[in-house]
Formats: C-alpha cells, sequence, structure tokens
C-alpha cells in the first residue's frame, strides 16, 4: 500500500526535500542517463525547485519516498519556456493561469516489482489530474519520451507542441506536449486502466499532509 | 519545404489528429487519417495491432484498418501472413521507423515471398511506424508509397498522427492499455522469441551479444513478470497471452 502527499516547496521541510533530489537523481541520471547540468553531490535540483513549487509524493508503509513528480506554473519561468522552448515550434510555449507544467516523472524501480511500478505510475497520472482538477487547472504541459506521449494520448486528450527531438544521452525522442485536466480524463483513466481501486484511491486527497512518523 | 510549409504541416497535422478524435467508427478513422497521407505521397494504409495469430477468436476484434483491395486483405489473412509478415517480424527488433525494404532484408525466406507476392497487387515501397509504449510494440501504421519522403519533419508529423490515430482506434474498440503486447521489453521479447525457438541461452547469448548470465537474468526477469516457474511454461504463457508470436 502506498499514500500520497501533495505539498508545496514551502510546506516540505528541507529534509524531505533532499529526498526528493535524490530520488529524482537517482531515476533520472542513475537509471534513465539524462546529461542534467547542476547536478552535486547525487541531487537533482534546479532552479524550478521553488517555494511554490507542488510536489506530488509517493510514500510506502515503511515512510520511503518511492516516487514524486512537481507541478510548476506556466506564469512563471519554467522547463518549457527557459529551458525546451525549442520543443514547442507549433505555436510557442503556452502560458496561462490555468495550464501548470508537469515534470520529473519518477519512480524508484529499485524498491518495485514491475506490476507495482505499472499500479504506482497509473496510480500518479490519477492523483496528478484529480489534484490539477481540483484546483482549477484546465491544461498540464510536460516534456518527456514519445512512449509516454503515446500512453497519454489515450487517455487525456493531448497534443504535441512540436516535433519529436532525439536525445543521445538516453537514445530516446522526447516530444512536448499539452494535456486536458478534466473529469472526462479521470474517468477515461479508470475505464483505461485495469488495476484494483481501493478505496483509499477511490477517495485519494487532493491535498493531505504527511503522516505523523 | 519552407517554414511556411512547415506551418501549413503542423496545422494540418493537428486539425488531422483533431478530427480523427472525433470520428466514432474505424472507417472513418481511416477515412482521415488516409486523406492526410495521401498528400504526402503514400497510395496505402494500413494499421495493425500486434497480437497473436493463433489466438484470435475474432479478428474483427483486434485493431485492423487498411485501404487495402479486398482480394489482397482475404488472402493475407486466410494464407496466416500476419504471423510472417516482415513487417509485422521487424516491427519485434525497432521502435523506430523503419522502410519495407529493410524489413525485407531481414526476413525470412517465407516473409520475402509475401512481400514479393504484394507487389503483384500493386505495392511497391513504404515505411512502418511502430505503435510502442516503452515496454514494447502494441502495433504499428504501415504506409504504401512509391517514394519515401526523405523530410524528416513530414515523416515525424506522420508519426504524431498515426499515434493519435492508433490510440483513438484503442478507444473506439474499448481495448485496455493492457489489450496485446507491452509487458515485455523489447529485450524480454527477443529472449523470449528465441526461447519458444528451442534456442539455448548460450546460443540466445552469442547472438544477441549478450552475456550468458544476462540472458539468464532477462529468463528470471520474465519468469517474475509472467508468474512462471519455468522455461517451458514462460514459453507457453507469453504465448497464450500474446506477447510472443511463435
Amino acid at each position: 500500500m502506498v499514500y500520497f502527499v501533495i505539498q508545496s516547496g514551502s510546506e516540505i521541510p528541507e529534509d524531505e526535500l533532499e529526498l526528493i533530489y535524490r530520488l529524482r537523481y537517482k531515476v533520472a541520471v542513475l537509471n534513465w542517463g539524462w546529461n542534467l547540468p547542476n547536478c552535486q553531490d547525487g541531487r537533482d535540483k534546479d532552479q524550478f525547485d521553488r517555494p511554490d513549487t507542488q510536489y506530488v509524493l509517493v510514500y510506502d508503509d515503511n515512510d520511503n519516498l518511492v516516487a514524486c513528480s512537481r507541478l510548476n506554473t506556466t506564469t512563471e519561468p519554467h522547463l518549457l519556456s527557459e529551458i525546451f522552448p525549442h520543443h514547442c515550434e507549433f505555436s510557442g510555449v503556452p502560458r496561462g493561469k490555468d495550464i501548470w507544467e508537469l515534470s520529473r516523472f519518477v519512480v524508484d524501480k529499485d524498491q518495485l516489482t514491475h506490476y507495482q511500478q505499472v499500479q504506482l505510475y497509473l496510480q500518479m497520472c490519477l492523483a496528478v489530474t484529480k489534484f490539477v482538477v481540483a484546483s482549477g487547472i484546465r491544461k498540464v504541459t510536460w516534456l518527456s519520451h514519445k512512449t509516454r506521449y503515446t500512453k497519454s494520448v489515450v487517455v487525456w486528450r493531448t497534443r504535441p507542441l512540436g516535433y519529436p527531438v532525439h536525445y543521445e544521452d538516453d537514445d530516446q525522442d522526447y516530444i512536448a506536449a499539452i494535456m486536458d485536466t478534466d473529469e472526462a480524463a479521470i474517468g477515461r483513466l479508470r475505464k483505461f486502466v485495469k488495476i484494483d481501486w481501493s478505496e483509499t484511491l477511490q477517495d485519494l486527497p487532493v491535498r493531505s499532509a504527511r503522516k505523523a512518523a | 519545404m519552407g517554414a511556411i510549409q512547415y506551418l501549413e504541416l503542423a496545422t494540418t497535422g493537428l486539425e488531422t489528429i483533431d478530427q480523427i478524435e472525433e470520428t466514432t467508427t474505424p472507417k472513418d478513422v481511416l477515412s482521415v487519417y488516409f486523406g492526410f497521407v495521401q498528400n504526402y505521397g503514400f497510395t496505402s494504409v494500413a494499421m495493425c495491432q500486434l497480437a497473436n495469430p493463433h489466438l484470435l477468436q475474432d479478428p474483427a476484434s483486434q485493431i485492423f484498418i487498411s485501404t487495402w483491395s479486398e482480394e489482397w486483405g482475404q488472402h493475407w489473412w486466410t494464407s496466416g501472413y500476419m504471423e510472417h509478415d516482415p513487417v509485422i517480424q521487424y516491427l519485434l527488433k525497432t521502435r523506430k521507423p523503419f522502410s519495407w525494404d529493410t524489413a525485407y532484408r531481414h526476413a525470412s525466406k517465407f516473409g520475402r515471398k509475401i512481400i514479393d507476392e504484394s507487389r503483384e497487387y500493386g505495392f511497391t515501397n513504404g515505411i512502418a511506424f511502430p505503435i510502442t509504449t516503452g515496454t514494447g510494440p502494441l502495433g504499428c501504421a504501415s504506409l504504401g508509397c512509391d517514394d519515401i519522403p526523405e523530410d524528416p519533419k513530414v515523416l515525424a508529423m506522420i508519426e504524431l498522427v498515426s499515434i493519435s490515430c492508433y490510440m483513438h482506434l484503442v478507444k473506439i474498440k474499448g481495448l485496455s492499455s493492457e489489450y496485446g503486447l507491452g509487458h515485455l521489453s523489447k529485450r524480454e521479447t527477443e529472449v523470449m522469441h528465441f526461447v519458444a525457438e528451442g534456442k539455448t541461452n548460450w546460443e540466445i547469448a552469442t547472438i544477441l551479444g549478450l552475456s550468458e548470465e544476462s540472458v539468464k537474468a532477462y529468463l528470471k526477469n520474465i519468469s517474475k513478470k509472467l508468474d512462471t516457474v519455468n522455461r517451458a511454461h514462460s514459453v507457453s504463457t507469453a504465448i497464450r497471452k500474446g506477447l510472443i508470436i511463435p
């Protein structure tokens, strides 16, 4: 069983933020082979980890952080606007009060079986979608593997923002995309994904404090 | 192509994705999709789900749309060509678009016969776009033409439209993401393919350029994923689930 916590950077204690940065380094740099600048001492932290950044955190029963992702507003500088605008050649970088950017969607595979990884990935998708819908966010942008784009298309109304770009770091094509986040997407996610929805997940709180250790 | 043509390409591609998502039948999906790719010189399309042909109770239940002639389509299905078609076989080896010529070069003798025969039905050249979700191929879009467009942006847009087209068909068919392939990684699928052919670990290691220990590790992982107890059980389960085509 896992549990979710969604908190802003300003609400998360410094030692917990460290765990997030270290998990992201482990997955993105060590597992995926990303060549990230400014990664020091086994930490992936950049200028987009801000007090107003929203973090989706997933803990296992033993309180280990097993997955995380982050959401940033697009009215402020974010990954697509500052680092990857060339991925948005169709009509520029989308910005707006009701558009957020999702990034660093990582799952610690070492601690989970394949089946658990798939389940967790889908549960995180649901958690993020429910949270942004409840927050009045209509669209989410992201930059990810072409294969994730393919998965996204079947659940969310997803549109590419530019052509795929190949990166040698991990020999993958990456696509920037924008997807609609609404109740229909939540419904489709449940319809197309066959996992055992627990009561807890059905009632997944859109915001909750981490349980006491 | 100049900047204006690229803008048109992007606009047309995105509009086509919109139109595809408004359709409610495979026939309408095919009409919109074919209308789009015809702009770039393609003369035929086939979009096919990768599945174990021996397990298909009803071919109509799977994802398959094409502009093929009824005669060729019937011949392809009834002759069991799905199992040996070089384009489908090559899907197991790559996640990048590939030409029919490439598939032909890697084909078995019987596979080459299929492509040779298809030429009699007017197919000359073409390109296939694998539809993958990271853990393995789901299917492909295979487009026929005389000359494959050389512009990478044209091919990239066709691939994006193809992805939307395939996944919209998944929605229309009401198939879950667990339907078809997708549980084994590309390398695991390759290993299982050779295991099913009766190869030893040493032979598989030699063919794939791996160590014997790596092959054992892959088999162990496959066994965990499929919840199987031995090599034979893994093969039978993989075939039954349509993860490999025997």
